[in-house]
């Protein structure tokens, strides 16, 4: 039977094509928006359960303190920090290559690098590695494009011994470290932003390296430079919440403390304005996403219909020679799997066309399990539609029809 | 031997468009039998075959192949009848046209539920029984009538059915064509299967055994 389907397949292969070009730039289409759809809410996810509690927007550069530790001690009733965090006396070795004029470093916490991924050119996001290996990875933008993925360099880190009371005579630890990704020029990279503003919302908490002119940026692990011996402390624009046992008036005390030394908004104006950037970004696409969904709704009954309808001539003559309705039925669904199938390939290569044109890179758009998944809900529909319509043909017209109508 | 028992078949039932086009027809056919049905259009003639072929249904009365009561078979049993026991020629072929000679011979094969070993070879010997060896790998586009209707004759014999069924096979054929196809017909009810053949053509039916003619959805004589 899979030999007669496959005959099947080959003598329709004319509208098998067609159906799959057609699945194909459904396929594509899907993809694309759901891209669209996350790109707009991508950085928002990294701070969504943040935004939700008791706390503040802060600029992070208290005087006289450095580490979070430090910061806790003297706020009490802090919860956590989203913020980046800056290695301290961490210096790349070519610090005094003069073409490298403003290099930044940074390193997250490992909640952010796992719910954070930054647009990469090539290679992998920390979360693809193995943290605990002895060698500090890093991801870094280079504006020379000097660097490639799995090149290493060297990072000093100088420190004072406790008998050094002059400090005059720093110990200078050498650290080689292996670039695993390479940022792309318009990613947006957490805790690259600039000050904090009264109508700054979720987006404010990153930046471009175009937006800042760095020259080199190196991104790390918080808790992998801390396994060193490496000191890191949150700076810049930060979300700060609070502890769940503070009443409102405990909050609104630690809130005042924390302006005294830096400038603060409340978390419940930072939360409205960013919810409402999301939503208003939602209802932007709404129309989009009821177009496409009609889309692939109209497009895979239609296609299913006519690809059903050139068949069952065919089917009805399988069914007088013998065949049962579900031998139909499956010859029908073997030929819906192999033009989605094909859909799939022409999907693939039309993308992977974007790719190397470069046509993809100037837009968010990029495979994503959500749009695999949209993908296969098509897909599905489409077989499913596959397979009902033949019921649906076969039972409103007379075999002696079927026979003679569908030539 | 295939026994009818007072069979009714209504289209549309509990419809407004309602129409019984068999009323409790009832006749018997003994093997190797060669029989013409005949009678005016919208008699009931192909609809009568059809319930012979066992793909249509029947609202009332009981049909027995062999014995068996077909309205107690299951689909899959149902689907084996017509896969060993019954072979089917249309009148306008009924080939997917698209295919082969050969491989419209060999669609009965791929769906029989004993395993048939060499199917190409076995649907080559139906072609050669028909005289279409030779345009075996010809698709069926592009074959003439009379040739169409040798390869449909060899599909409904490739299974070595008992029983060969034919719905006007002669009335898209000229005269010469018709003739030898008849002698086909001929030379399969020699060989001791039942042939049943429906036709307005009266010289097509004299050339067999019985006559059964159909009024109206009755059978007026047989």
């Amino acid at each position: 039977m899979i030999k007669l389907a496959l005959k099947e397949f080959q003598r329709r292969i004319f509208t098998n094509i067609f159906t799959a070009l057609q699945l194909g730039i459904i396929i594509a289409i899907l993809i694309s928006v759901v891209s669209a759809l996350q790109s707009r809410f991508v950085l928002y996810t990294p701070v969504k359960d943040m935004i939700e509690k008791n706390g503040a927007y802060v600029y992070v550069n208290f005087k006289d303190l450095f580490t979070e530790e430090e910061i806790n001690e003297e706020f009490k009733g802090i919860d956590d920090i989203l913020c980046s965090y800056i290695p301290d006396a961490f210096f790349q070795d070519f610090a005094t290559d003069r073409t490298y004029t403003n290099i930044k470093n940074l390193s997250y916490k490992e909640s952010l690098i796992e719910s954070y991924r930054p647009k990469l050119k090539e290679g992998k996001w920390l979360s693809d590695v193995d943290l605990s290996d002895d060698i500090i990875y890093t991801v870094v933008y280079d504006c020379k494009n000097e660097y490639n993925v799995g090149d290493t360099f060297e990072m000093e880190h100088f420190y004072y011994l406790p008998e050094d009371t002059d400090f005059s005579n720093p110990v200078i630890e050498k650290f080689p470290v292996k670039i695993i990704g390479i940022i792309n020029d318009d990613s947006l990279v957490f805790g690259l932003s600039g000050g904090l503003s009264e109508v700054d919302d979720y987006r404010n908490l990153y930046g471009t390296v175009k937006d800042e002119n760095y020259s080199f940026v190196s991104i790390f692990s918080k808790s992998q430079l801390e396994s060193k011996g490496i000191t890191c402390g949150p700076r810049g624009t930060a979300l700060i919440t609070y502890s769940d046992n503070l009443s409102d008036e405990d909050c609104k005390i630690l809130t005042s403390n924390i302006t005294k030394q830096s400038a603060t908004i409340d978390m419940e104006t930072f939360r409205e304005r960013s919810i409402g950037y999301v939503y208003n970004q939602l209802f932007k696409m709404i129309p989009l996403l009821i177009c496409v969904a009609m889309l692939v709704v109209v497009s895979t009954v239609s296609i299913s219909a006519l690809n059903v309808k050139g068949s069952l001539k065919a089917y009805s003559i399988f069914y007088v020679c013998g065949s049962d309705r579900t031998q139909c039925l499956n010859i029908c669904l073997i030929n819906s799997i192999l033009t989605a199938l094909m859909g799939v390939a022409i999907a693939v290569i039309l993308m992977n066309i974007g790719s190397v044109f470069g046509i993809l890179e100037e837009t968010v758009i990029e495979t994503s399990a959500s749009g695999i998944l949209a993908c296969i809900v098509a897909l599905m529909l489409q077989i499913a539609c596959s397979m009902i319509m033949p019921i649906i043909l076969m039972n409103k017209c007379s075999l002696k029809e079927n026979l003679t109508e569908n030539e | 031997m295939i026994k009818l028992d007072g069979i009714v078949k209504i289209y549309n039932p509990k419809k407004a468009n309602e129409f019984e086009a068999l009323h409790g027809v009832s006749a018997e056919i003994k093997d190797g039998e060669m029989v013409a049905v005949i009678g005016k259009s919208g008699a009931g003639k192909s609809t009568l075959l059809h319930i012979l072929a066992c793909i249509d249904s029947y609202e009332g009365g009981e049909y027995y192949i062999d014995d068996t009561l077909v309205k107690k078979l299951s689909e899959k049993k149902y689907a084996q009848i017509r896969n060993e026991k019954i072979g089917m020629v249309m009148q306008d072929f009924a080939l997917v046209e698209d295919f082969s000679a050969i491989d419209n011979v060999m669609i009965p094969l791929n769906f029989a539920k004993k395993k048939v070993k060499d199917k190409k070879k076995k649907a080559l010997e139906a072609l050669e029984a028909v005289g279409m060896g030779e345009l075996a790998k010809k698709p069926c586009n592009k074959l003439s009538g009379g040739q169409k209707q040798r390869v449909a004759i060899a599909r409904a014999i490739v299974n070595n059915p008992s029983m060969i069924l034919a719905d006007e096979p002669t009335g898209a054929l000229d005269t010469k064509t018709s003739a030898e196809i008849m002698e086909l017909f001929h030379d399969l009810n020699e060989r001791g299967r039942t042939v049943i053949i429906v036709t307005h053509d009266p010289k097509v039916a004299e050339q067999c055994d019985r006559v059964i003619e159909i009024s109206d959805g009755e059978i007026v004589s047989a």
